[in-house]
């Protein structure tokens, strides 16, 4: 446990210096947030934005290793590559969590500036879980990738999809809103939508499990 | 155990490049230099030794334990400097000594902060803002810290100037006053290690060429200087190799004793390690 | 105690420390029962390989001149003067049958050699 919160403690120290940065990054995200027409879409892309941004920079610790070759140097101390996967992990989900946390605060502040009245606590709680699972899902397919082809080819990928994702995400938005389209299987989503939390959950868990044995089985054999 | 690192026909394979049957042992207390040309098979060697990559066959021991069985307990005593990694250099030392902390049982940062003043490292200025030399150090006094009974090295002098290389030698020596304590470095600039190194290793093409000690190396072999006619004379069974200059002949001898009881040569020079290595690598039998 | 390396001699380098030592013994600089440094810490100060201060070290102790007790360090030997002053002469009877086989070559004479050794050694 010692040596996991110590490869944390690397990671979050490598963020230190990578402040600027990361504020720059989230400004971005959140004027895309702003940009919404509506204040339902204002909210909910300012928490899923901040909640990819906190996952991206988590996955930025990837970069630092790569460019001063770090995964090397710290496999001659006396840890396991079990560790060393768990960490990252642990750091990631963690940024992720701590990004959604970040962004229902900052949303709903937003929306109560705006609309100067308290928003829905469980919409938000969805939202938020919907951010993770989202992001979780870019983190989940992009940790493998680093482990196999590198952090640098693997930055590349993750702008794509961050690119597609927000796209995709905005499009529908704004789509919605511009149609005002009722869904014709309303009573089915109605039930999904009353699990909808427990199905995220457990489906974000389910990602990231099958990420983690995917990346554990390349990582065990990868020669440094 | 007498040895703190022992390999035993160490094999690799890679596409382009090959160690072939790698031999050596360090006895525990002792430094051992392995010099060869860049591509020679230094750094896979190291790799090697520290289980960084799979090895095709033979066995690394540590203390006696091998690499593979033991290696969180192996790891736990050993400081590693390599070439290129380390941690990321927008780290300051301080941030370093935060993770160490936590990595390193035996992580005695006292040590860690008295080496930092000794090798004049400012402790919150992140290293990116270091000289080469700085840097070296700072690998170096991370290495240190844990107390560490063996120091495995790549080419920790490379690209510094004489001065701080002379200062990490002191540190070399200091660190085997205990002679509990051992190192294996490795180094292209051969005159580093010609000194202080009490076991020279030559490795050339992914092969060991020797293994000796410094003292049988470089006060026993000696470079006889001669004609092409004087050359002749000498039997094929009495030198090690020889390389034919514009002006003369260099042919290395293992024992330039012997070989003078045996001819008449007037210049046999006691050779340098670049001497034995570039007849080595350059001459013929 | 002042120990000379030279790098560019043609005497190794374990030997260069072995007579050093030496001649402080028989002159006495180092008395008998005078703690040496350390090997390892010789070998630090001079800038040699542990081996190499080791080599020397073994040697004098061969030839009788330093003593070991193990776990506490190398000592001056109590001096055994007359293997010493035996030894000193066989070295001044090698340098004196050179000179006296240069005389003979070039028929010099026992007299003009004893006269130049009268006054070197007035010299002094």
């Amino acid at each position: 446990m010692k040596i996991i919160s110590g490869l944390i403690t690397k990671d979050l120290l490598e963020l230190k210096s990578y402040k600027k940065t990361l504020i720059v990054y989230i400004l971005i995200f959140v004027l895309t947030g702003i940009a919404q027409e509506t204040t339902k879409g204002v909210g909910v892309m300012i928490a899923v934005m901040l909640t990819l941004g906190f996952g991206m920079f988590g996955m930025a610790t990837f970069n630092y290793d790569e460019q001063s070759k770090t995964d090397r140097y710290i496999l001659t101390f006396p840890l396991s590559k079990k560790e060393i996967l768990i960490s990252k992990y642990v750091f990631i989900i963690s940024s992720t969590i701590i990004g959604a946390i970040v962004g229902i605060i900052a949303s709903f502040l937003i929306v109560f500036i705006i609309d100067k009245q308290i928003p829905s606590l469980y919409d938000y709680i969805n939202v938020a879980l919907g951010g993770i699972f989202g992001v979780g899902l870019i983190e989940a397919i992009q940790i493998p990738c680093v482990y196999k082809w590198g952090a640098e080819k693997g930055r590349i990928q993750m702008f794509i999809v961050a690119a597609i994702i927000i796209l995709l995400v905005g499009g529908i938005f704004f789509v919605g809103q511009k149609s005002n389209i009722n869904f014709p299987v309303n009573n089915m989503l109605n039930i999904v939508f009353d699990f909808l939390p427990a199905i995220l959950i457990l489906a974000t868990i389910v990602i990231f499990y099958v990420s983690y044995r995917v990346s554990y089985r390349i990582y065990k054999n990868k020669e440094e | 155990m007498n040895d703190s690192l022992e390999v035993k026909n160490l094999c690799k394979k890679y596409s382009e490049f090959e160690l072939k049957n790698i031999n050596l042992k360090l006895p525990k207390g002792m430094i051992m230099g392995l010099i060869g040309e860049n591509g020679a098979g230094k750094t896979t060697t190291i790799k090697s030794i520290l289980n960084l990559i799979n090895i095709d066959n033979g066995e690394i021991k540590i203390f006696g334990l091998n690499i593979k069985e033991n290696e969180k307990k192996i790891k736990e005593d050993i400081g590693v400097v390599l070439d290129d990694a380390f941690f990321s250099e927008y780290l300051n030392p301080a941030d370093i000594n935060k993770i160490m902390n936590k990595i390193y049982k035996n992580w005695d940062e006292n040590l860690y902060y008295r080496y930092l003043e000794d090798f004049k490292l400012p402790k919150n200025k992140i290293s990116k803002e270091f000289s080469s030399g700085m840097k070296m150090k700072l690998k170096i006094a991370v290495a240190l810290s844990h107390h560490p009974k063996l120091l495995i090295l790549d080419e920790p002098t490379s690209g510094l100037d004489p001065v701080a290389r002379s200062e990490i030698l002191d540190i070399f020596q200091e660190f085997i006053q205990n002679e509990g304590n051992s190192i294996f470095v490795s180094s292209h600039i051969t005159s580093d290690l010609e000194h202080i190194a009490d076991y020279i290793t030559f490795i050339n093409n992914g092969e060991i060429v020797l293994s000796k000690t410094r003292d049988e190396l470089l006060e026993k072999y000696g470079i006889v200087k001669c004609s092409k006619s004087e050359f002749e004379k000498i039997d094929k069974n009495d030198y090690v190799k020889f390389k034919v200059n514009r002006y003369e002949y260099d042919v290395l001898v293992e024992d330039k004793a012997k070989f003078r009881s045996k001819y008449e040569f007037k210049i046999i020079d006691k050779p340098t390690l670049d001497d034995i290595m570039l007849i080595y690598i350059k001459g013929e039998k | 105690m002042d120990i000379i390396i030279s790098n560019s001699s043609n005497v190794p380098l374990y030997e260069q420390v072995k007579e050093q030592i030496k001649n402080k013994i028989v002159s006495n600089e180092l008395k008998a029962g005078e703690l040496l440094p350390s090997i390892r810490s010789l070998a630090k100060d001079l800038r040699i390989s542990v081996i190499t201060t080791k080599n020397a070290y073994d040697e004098l102790e061969r030839e009788g001149y330093v003593e070991t007790i193990q776990g506490k360090g190398t000592y001056v030997a109590n001096k055994n003067t007359e293997l010493i002053k035996e030894e000193q002469l066989k070295k001044i009877e090698n340098l004196i049958e050179t000179a006296v086989s240069i005389a003979k070559i070039s028929n010099i004479s026992k007299k003009e050699v004893e006269e130049m050794l009268n006054i070197l050694y007035e010299e002094e």
